[in-house]
């Protein structure tokens, strides 16, 4: 039994698309935690679905027109982010309908996109449903500058997106640029979830934006460590859940996620808020 | 009786607003106001439900700009005054499932003043520190706030305005939804506060009879205008039954004025 898993983790490291897997699993899993425990913080897993089905509509609209899928998916994520958050800014609408909104009409193009296209295009279903084993060396390089980028100036505005993401209201009285932080973030969680979607799928992509975070905020009573339990969680998950795809030969994005939910339903299980809920109660 | 009060001071001692009109342009919530407020003066705003107290307090640190008017804060335009503005916000405001200690949320108060980009430094930890003593929290320093009482938030909250070395404080309703000690640990707390740190102070509350012995003047507020005036002329029956629209007896109990809102008729 050791032999043949030993054989079989040798074999997973011999293919160089493996090692892509492995490195892109990585940077994502890392990238989608960090950027999620500020989703979960500040209630925006829904605005942060709503971006990945924005992207998805412009997925189906680069391959339509021979586009790059991936500018076409960052333009509508972007345009989905100042959409939304401007009318909910504004007071306009309420966030959840905005974004109902959206999100059924950026399926309803993807759909339309799909139903317009001559051939049967096989990639779109790739970024649906992810293909992290088909990650080129050009993915990984995008993958490196945003997750590079992305990191850098959650490092750099750590206390102001902090401090917006608990009171944004008294962030804007102590004298803060609460709106262009508060869009600052928006546009990290769409360049998180477009870098991601390619490996994980839109669908499945922003579970592993919510669901390492969300096990994480059961454990800590704190942001800095929610952040590094949720890395941990992320990256752990994304490299068994790799590892044991390889071996079980079923679908990546699939097996990482329900890793990642597993070791949530533990997290919930364990949780010492839980317990002092019950300790009040 | 409209905007009696002080006004042989410096032109910079003082909060000004210059026919400020706050709300919407078609419907207002306060029109053409004028008031000055001085520096280390304490002042209670009472006032019916929606009246604009809160809209009021937000004005002071841009949360709601004036649509017609100029406000001035210490001879300077609000906007760049306001970071000498602690503001306290209602109680429920604050998300306690967010993952934040007392010290984690206190020092919040500062990172305007920190800047952008920049790390808190060792003088920012000991303000915060030194803010989480002041209001009587150094042993609850790293607690979750969400494992704090209801009375204990409400001091975090000051406290966090307080990290800020503020020279203005505004709080809306700190002592609602509190029990009876924390409500009077509060008011001496901010007796305190002012005494020790010349701290201008305005208070939003329901409870007269609770912020009286500490505010030097009284703002009342009805359907968009404002009245100011010591506590002795704001206090009459006349004007509360017209503040409340309630039968109300004032009386004096050990050189203390008390105010009983209801059907005292029929008590």
């Amino acid at each position: 039994m050791d032999s043949s898993f030993s054989q079989v983790i040798s074999d997973f490291f011999a293919f160089a698309f493996m090692q892509r897997a492995l490195l892109a699993a990585v940077m994502i899993g890392i990238l989608c935690s960090v950027i999620g425990v500020f989703v979960v913080v500040k209630g925006f897993s829904f605005i942060g679905a709503g971006i990945a089905h924005a992207s998805f509509a412009g997925v189906t609209l680069g391959f339509l027109l021979g586009v790059n899928p991936l500018l076409l998916a960052l333009l509508f994520s972007l345009f989905m982010v100042f959409f939304v958050g401007g009318v909910t800014r504004r007071g306009e609408l309420k966030l959840d309908i905005s974004i109902g909104i959206f999100f059924a009409f950026a399926m309803a193009l993807a759909i339309l996109f799909i139903g317009l296209m001559k051939r049967y295009q096989a990639g779109v279903y790739g970024y649906l449903f992810g293909d992290i084993l088909s990650v080129t060396p050009a993915d990984l390089w995008l993958i490196l500058s945003i997750f590079v980028f992305v990191l850098t100036v959650v490092g750099l505005l750590y206390k102001e997106l902090q401090f917006i993401t608990f009171d944004q209201e008294m962030a804007e009285a102590s004298g803060l640029p609460v709106t262009f932080l508060y869009y600052l973030l928006l546009v990290l969680i769409a360049l998180t979830v477009v870098v991601s979607m390619k490996a994980v799928g839109v669908i499945l992509v922003f579970a592993l934006i919510v669901t390492p975070a969300a096990a994480a905020y059961q454990l800590v009573h704190r942001l800095t460590p929610m952040i590094f339990i949720s890395a941990a969680i992320g990256t752990g998950g994304s490299i068994a859940g790799l590892i044991l795809s390889y071996i079980w030969d079923v679908p990546s994005g699939a097996t990482i996620v329900s890793l990642l939910t597993l070791v949530f339903f533990i997290c919930l299980w364990g949780s010492p808020k839980r317990r002092h809920c019950r300790c009040k109660e | 009786m409209k905007n009696s009060g002080r006004i042989d001071r410096k032109r910079d001692e003082r909060i000004v607003f210059d026919n400020v009109t706050l709300g919407y342009i078609e419907k207002p919530v306060l029109s053409d106001i004028n008031l000055e407020i001085f520096r280390g003066e304490s002042i209670g705003i009472i006032g019916p439900n929606g009246c604009g107290k809160t809209t009021l307090l937000k004005s002071l640190v841009g949360l709601i700009k004036p649509v017609g008017g100029r406000i001035t804060v210490f001879g300077q335009p609000m906007m760049t005054a306001r970071r000498q503005t602690g503001y306290v916000p209602q109680r429920e405001t604050l998300d306690i499932s967010y993952p934040a200690t007392v010290f984690d949320m206190v020092i919040m108060g500062r990172y305007a003043r920190i800047g952008l980009f920049r790390r808190p430094k060792s003088l920012d930890r000991k303000r915060a520190e030194q803010a989480i003593a002041d209001v009587g929290l150094s042993e609850y320093m790293h607690v979750p706030i969400a494992h704090l009482s209801g009375g204990q938030r409400q001091r975090v909250l000051i406290a966090r305005a307080l990290s800020a070395d503020p020279e203005i404080l505004l709080l809306d309703e700190p002592t609602a939804a509190v029990d009876v000690r924390a409500q009077r640990e509060i008011v001496a707390l901010l007796k305190t506060l002012q005494k020790e740190r010349n701290l201008t102070i305005l208070l939003v509350t329901h409870d007269v009879n609770l912020i009286y012995p500490m505010v030097d003047r009284i703002l009342y507020m009805a359907d968009g205008q404002v009245f100011i005036g010591t506590p002795q002329e704001m206090l009459t029956q006349e004007k509360l039954q017209l503040i409340y629209n309630a039968d109300v007896i004032v009386t004096e109990v050990a050189g203390q004025l008390y105010v009983i809102v209801g059907d005292v008729h029929h008590g």
